[in-house]
């Protein structure tokens, strides 16, 4: 029996930072499989399953937009953070002492079809049980935390898909596209590795290889 | 995608007969002269070749390449195959001869541990050279008074028949895995090329974007705490290859060089584009934006925007019409650089927008000295307060930028900026008129003709025609008034035509029974408001670009009809 849960998630805006183009962002041209999985997870998680993206349907034009921000330069040292939780004063960060106007390439108009099932983690779980929980959920519009696209201001809205996608609005000529080697997720067993994927859209539809595939590499 | 392409790009260039962009590994340096040896390792006849150049009066060092030059600071540090006289011969005027000693001991170690155990004539000799070599004997040489002041040498091998030694293969390759096996860096995927590589802790500075540091900015850069994540520390955030960054630094600066025609400055963002294959459309594309005087390529420019505009084919090489063309916008922040715009396109795609931008930009010119392709500076130029180049908007100019080269509408604000211009000097000339056509066009989906179109019965064109011939009359009834109707009345006919049309026209009166032919302007005037039946109180944006442009078209018009009577007489 097989628990594949179908989604659709849109937005105005999303920022799925490409590694390289960190400092001064630059997205990747579609939604990168960690950052699916972050929208499942933030709908549903449990720690017996793990979510696993199987493919992501591209259905809106990719259309870039510049913007720029103010953000913070530094951050809170875990040190502080920790000696503030024994009991210590309480650590203040003023953006106005350590700002940082960053420009980014961001997306705009964004609209995904995430396709993904999850794995049991433990042995003795019931599998159908997560299954319904996240169907009902997200057929509710529930979620743990608010999902987003790449970076929490850019906020997700999802819906339960039961029929077949909708028609993608991705031009003709977008619909099948080398993309690139872009980040599967980070291997946090492994001293935090980021792995790569070559990603192929064929037809619109980018299909993910497993986290520990061969073409999956560090 | 914006590296790797860059990446592919080097190597485009690099496999050039003669390539423009130092090889990895390799850097062009000044090299003044050569010193020929034999196999044996002895000097050959003549023992020293001079590269220098005369130019006039100068004499300039020739540029070679050679192996990288190593990073050096007050320490002693060898080059590879060249160097100066005190690191090469062991000589040099500094006066302090235990330390020239200590560099020409480090210049033979050096090529001794690059080229022990190689198999190679050239790499042979050298060493021979070396290891028998007197410092002493430097003096002696030909031009020795010259060329110890501070000046690079190399070795050629007699009757070698290639070259320089540094440029035989098997020494190159030689170098090349030295480097490769001296990076002490870790391993890893390279995100650009998929291959394992040592990654790179730093990248190379960017130079040549305007505004940012002269040093140079880098593109890819950690330098705040709050950019890093995972722990990670510097470049290891993006695990980048040390090939892929020494090309895509090396094929970005080579775009951003002086004088380069692959580079235009739009409004703060520094734009660089280049094609997958080589491709004509690469050069001329810089001209589209920024058009110079002359650099003998105009008739080029003129046949390739011709043949766009009217939706031909520049070019009969499919191939070349399918590969792929990168628009790559810098701008500046902090020490950084910014992504302003990326757009990835095939050249045929560029042509077309390129063709479409041009189509709806067509306009009949007033005079022919007027450029029929006018550049992207030459239209902000018209929207600029003074006309002047540092005040234009640059927002406005990047949005128009993206919009010529994607096709997409031109930006919303554009014809406010134009209609504004011409309100505050009066002045409706071709570059202002054709790009309210093109918004319109473009935007509205109007039909707006290039030339005078007496059918148009739109309110806000036959407004702007009749505001014409009322100029032509009072002009044929008072020739060289200092005050005209435009510059009183232009902006409130434009914008509230009921406001002061009706007083315009009893004016007009007066001026038709003055004139001595009056009575053509009276015909135009009645065949004009034919179709309007109230002066509306006021007039929209859109209306008041179509006003602008049937005042041009009626204008030329006027010019044209008396130019000719002109002539018959």
């Amino acid at each position: 029996m097989s628990f594949g849960v179908r989604l659709k998630v849109w937005g105005d805006f999303a920022c799925f930072t490409r590694p390289e183009m960190k400092s001064e962002r630059v997205s990747y041209d579609v939604v990168t499989p960690s950052a699916a999985r972050g929208i499942l997870e933030a709908i549903y998680w449990k720690p017996g399953i793990t979510w696993v993206i199987d493919r992501i349907h591209v259905l809106s034009p990719i259309r870039f937009t510049a913007i720029r921000r103010n953000e913070l330069g530094g951050k809170i040292p875990y040190g502080n953070v920790r000696s503030a939780m024994k009991g210590g004063a309480p650590q203040p960060l003023f953006i106005e002492d350590d700002r940082q106007q960053r420009a980014a390439l961001v997306l705009r108009d964004v609209a995904y079809g995430i396709e993904a099932h999850f794995e049991l983690t433990g042995q003795d779980d019931n599998a159908a049980k997560h299954a319904e929980m996240f169907k009902r959920r997200a057929r509710n519009g529930q979620c743990f935390n608010q999902p987003y696209l790449g970076c929490r201001e850019f906020p997700a809205f999802f819906e339960w898909v039961d029929g077949p996608w909708p028609d993608s609005d991705l031009p003709a000529q977008d619909r099948d596209k080398d993309l690139g080697f872009m980040l599967h997720d980070i291997d946090f067993a492994h001293d935090m590795t980021p792995r790569f994927f070559r990603a192929q859209l064929a037809g619109g539809v980018i299909d993910v290889p497993r986290f520990d595939a061969a073409e999956v590499r560090t | 995608m914006i590296l790797t392409s860059l990446a592919v790009y080097y190597d485009r260039l690099s496999q050039e007969p003669e390539p423009a962009v130092p090889l990895s590994g390799f850097s062009r340096q000044k090299i003044h002269f050569a010193l020929h040896i034999d196999a044996d390792g002895k000097l050959a006849e003549p023992p020293v070749f001079d590269l220098r150049q005369t130019e006039g009066k100068k004499t300039a060092p020739q540029e070679l390449v050679v192996p990288e030059a190593v990073k050096r600071s007050v320490g002693v540090a060898a080059n590879f195959l060249w160097d100066n006289t005190g690191y090469v011969l062991g000589a040099d005027d500094k006066g302090k001869p235990e330390r020239t000693a200590k560099t020409f001991e480090a210049f033979k170690a050096r090529c001794h541990e690059i080229g022990d155990g190689l198999d190679d004539a050239g790499m042979a000799a050298v060493l021979s050279f070396l290891d028998a070599w007197n410092p002493a004997d430097a003096p002696d040489l030909p031009g020795w008074e010259e060329m110890v002041k501070g000046c690079n040498l190399v070795f050629r091998l007699a009757g070698g028949g290639l070259g320089y030694v540094h440029e035989r293969p098997a020494v190159r390759q030689a170098w090349l895995d030295h480097l490769a096996g001296a990076s002490r860096e870790r391993r890893g995927m390279c995100l650009v090329t998929g291959q394992d590589a040592p990654i790179a802790r730093l990248h190379p500075s960017i130079k040549g974007v305007r505004d940012a540091q002269s040093s140079g900015a880098a593109l890819v850069s950690y330098n705040q705490e709050s950019f890093t994540s995972y722990g990670k520390e510097q470049s290891y955030n993006a695990p980048v290859g040390e090939p892929a960054v020494f090309a895509y630094t090396t094929a970005l600066n080579h775009l951003l060089r002086k004088g380069s025609r692959q580079r235009v400055q739009i409004g703060d963002a520094t734009t660089v584009f280049w094609t997958e294959r080589a491709s004509e459309v690469e050069g001329l594309l810089g001209f589209l934006f920024d058009p110079t005087a002359d650099d003998g390529t105009e008739d080029a420019v003129r046949r390739f925007l011709e043949a766009v505009r009217d939706g031909k084919k520049p070019r009969d090489d499919p191939e070349e019409l399918q590969s792929g063309f990168f628009i790559l916008g810098l701008a500046p922040n902090a020490a950084r650089l910014s992504v302003r715009f990326w757009h990835v396109d095939t050249v045929a795609g560029v042509c077309a927008a390129v063709g479409r931008h041009f189509a709806d930009l067509a306009m009949d010119r007033a005079f022919d000295n007027e450029p029929e392709f006018p550049g992207l500076w030459q239209l902000l130029r018209e929207i600029a307060a003074q006309g002047e180049l540092k005040n234009v908007n640059p927002a406005l100019a990047g949005a128009l930028m993206r919009s010529i080269l994607t096709d997409a509408p031109y930006p919303a604000s554009l014809p406010r900026a134009v209609i504004t211009r011409i309100r505050a000097d009066q002045t409706v000339n071709y570059p202002r008129a054709a790009m309210l056509k093109a918004y319109l066009v473009r935007n509205r989906q109007k039909e707006v003709s290039v030339s005078l179109d007496p059918n148009c019965t739109d309110v806000g064109y036959r407004l702007g025609r009749l505001f014409a011939v009322l100029e032509k009359a009072q002009q044929e009834a008072i020739p060289g008034a200092n005050t005209t109707i435009r510059d009183r009345y232009y902006g409130s006919a434009s914008a509230t035509p009921a406001a002061v049309f009706p007083q315009l026209m009893r004016l007009a009166q007066h001026h038709i029974e003055k004139a001595e032919y009056g009575g053509v302007s009276d015909r135009r005037i009645e065949e004009i408001l034919e179709t309007v039946q109230t002066f509306p109180k006021h007039l929209s944006l859109d209306e008041q670009g179509m006003f602008a442009i049937g005042y041009y078209h009626q204008r030329r018009e006027n010019y044209k009809k008396t130019a000719k009577t002109k002539g018959e007489d």
